[in-house]
């Protein structure tokens, strides 16, 4: 057991590239690390993409990891090991919609129709807090202003590493931004 | 009364402009976000885990005899056996394990398909400093054994002058941590 416990402890100094590595080469206490590391991350990003559904959520991560796992070896560190996790992720989720399709989406059309028909806050706080207010607010923006969001204000990953795991440009990912923001601050009136 | 959004307390300081109190409860609610681990993960982390690494890498058979007859071992398991066991030699990490085969004898006599390892190239990262030869001579040995383990008395043919191993890199620190990189 001492031994165990000192091998997963060495595995928490790693970097990720390291464990990226290691894991490439069949080394289960370092894949073990990365999802410790990334996975809650990973988690609630696409329980946000799947618009709550925390079971499409667990789907969605368990094959982007199980793919992870499977391609690691080849994996070459183009990219950050955290971008490469979350465009498999995001590859996972946009399969998953497709396969749903809840219903056609215009994101012009949604931009440009502010939303003040949710919850009022007084609701919403008895409810939840403002966390839950804004999971609320992200539903019910379209999908690349919402991923785009999440990938910067939560995940804080740069608009390069964005574009990279929404397979667009930063210049797309900027104006992303720029609605998801505004269509945000919008749904989230009530909380000034 | 207001709500300080960047630190989510209460206070009764002045109302700053209407676009920066946006981007302050947006900013707020992100680090709520940022904070949060779902529930459900929690319940579910080990699971999931415990399923993906169930998957299997695509892997070439190696051919292998133990006392009881031949028997395939795959490639991944090679790699996978001879990367814990060089995990052991202080001052290197493993960087990259190829395993070099060739094609099993036209007359069937070494299974059924399966490739026939000839050798190993072990590519090494060492700390700074490390006396590289008795290291590699150490690797050798270690990577030899565990291949004589796996895949019994054909181990044989992988010889140790083919046991190659190639120092790739150097770090400062411990390579097996991660070091930054000296030069290559």
């Amino acid at each position: 057991m001492e031994a165990l416990a000192r091998v997963g402890e060495m595995a928490s100094l790693r970097s990720d590239e390291v464990l990226a590595r290691r894991s490439g080469l069949g080394d289960r206490v370092a894949f073990a690390e990365l999802v410790g590391r990334h996975g809650a991350s990973l988690y609630r990003y696409a329980v946000r993409m799947l618009d709550g559904d925390h079971h499409a959520g667990e789907d969605a991560v368990q094959e982007a990891l199980t793919k992870a796992w499977i391609h690691l070896g080849t994996f070459r560190g183009d990219s950050a090991l955290k971008t490469w996790l979350f465009r498999l992720v995001a590859n996972e989720c946009l399969s998953a919609r497709r396969r749903h399709r809840p219903r056609p989406v215009d994101d012009q059309t949604l931009t440009e129709v502010p939303t003040n028909q949710g919850s009022a806050p007084e609701e919403v706080t008895v409810a939840t807090d403002l966390r839950r207010a804004l999971d609320v607010a992200l539903v019910e923006l379209p999908w690349r202003q919402r991923a785009s969001w999440m990938l910067r204000e939560v995940e804080q990953l740069s608009y390069a590493e964005i574009a990279e795991v929404l397979q667009t440009s930063p210049a797309v990912v900027r104006g992303q931004l720029h609605r998801a923001r505004a269509n945000l601050a919008d749904r989230m009136e009530q909380w000034r | 009364m207001t709500t300080d959004w960047s630190s989510g307390a209460n206070t009764a300081a002045s109302t700053p402009a209407p676009v920066s109190r946006d981007a302050a409860v947006l900013r707020s609610a992100a680090g709520r976000l940022r904070e949060h681990v779902d529930e459900r993960w929690v319940e579910v982390a080990d699971l999931v885990f415990s399923r993906v690494v169930t998957a299997t890498r695509p892997s070439r058979p190696l051919h292998a005899v133990a006392s009881g007859g031949p028997f395939h071992v795959t490639e991944q398991v090679v790699v996978s056996y001879l990367r814990a066991s060089i995990d052991q030699v202080a001052d290197c990490e493993v960087l990259r394990i190829i395993v070099q085969t060739r094609s099993p004898d036209p007359d069937g006599s070494q299974g059924s398909g399966a490739e026939v390892c000839t050798g190993v190239l072990v590519e090494l990262a060492v700390r700074y400093g490390t006396v590289l030869i008795p290291l590699a001579d150490t690797v050798r040995r270690v990577a030899s054994e565990r291949i004589a383990q796996l895949l019994g008395s054909v181990a044989s043919e992988v010889s140790v002058a083919a046991m190659h191993v190639h120092l790739a890199d150097v770090t400062v620190g411990d390579p097996k941590v991660g070091a930054d990189r000296h030069e290559r």
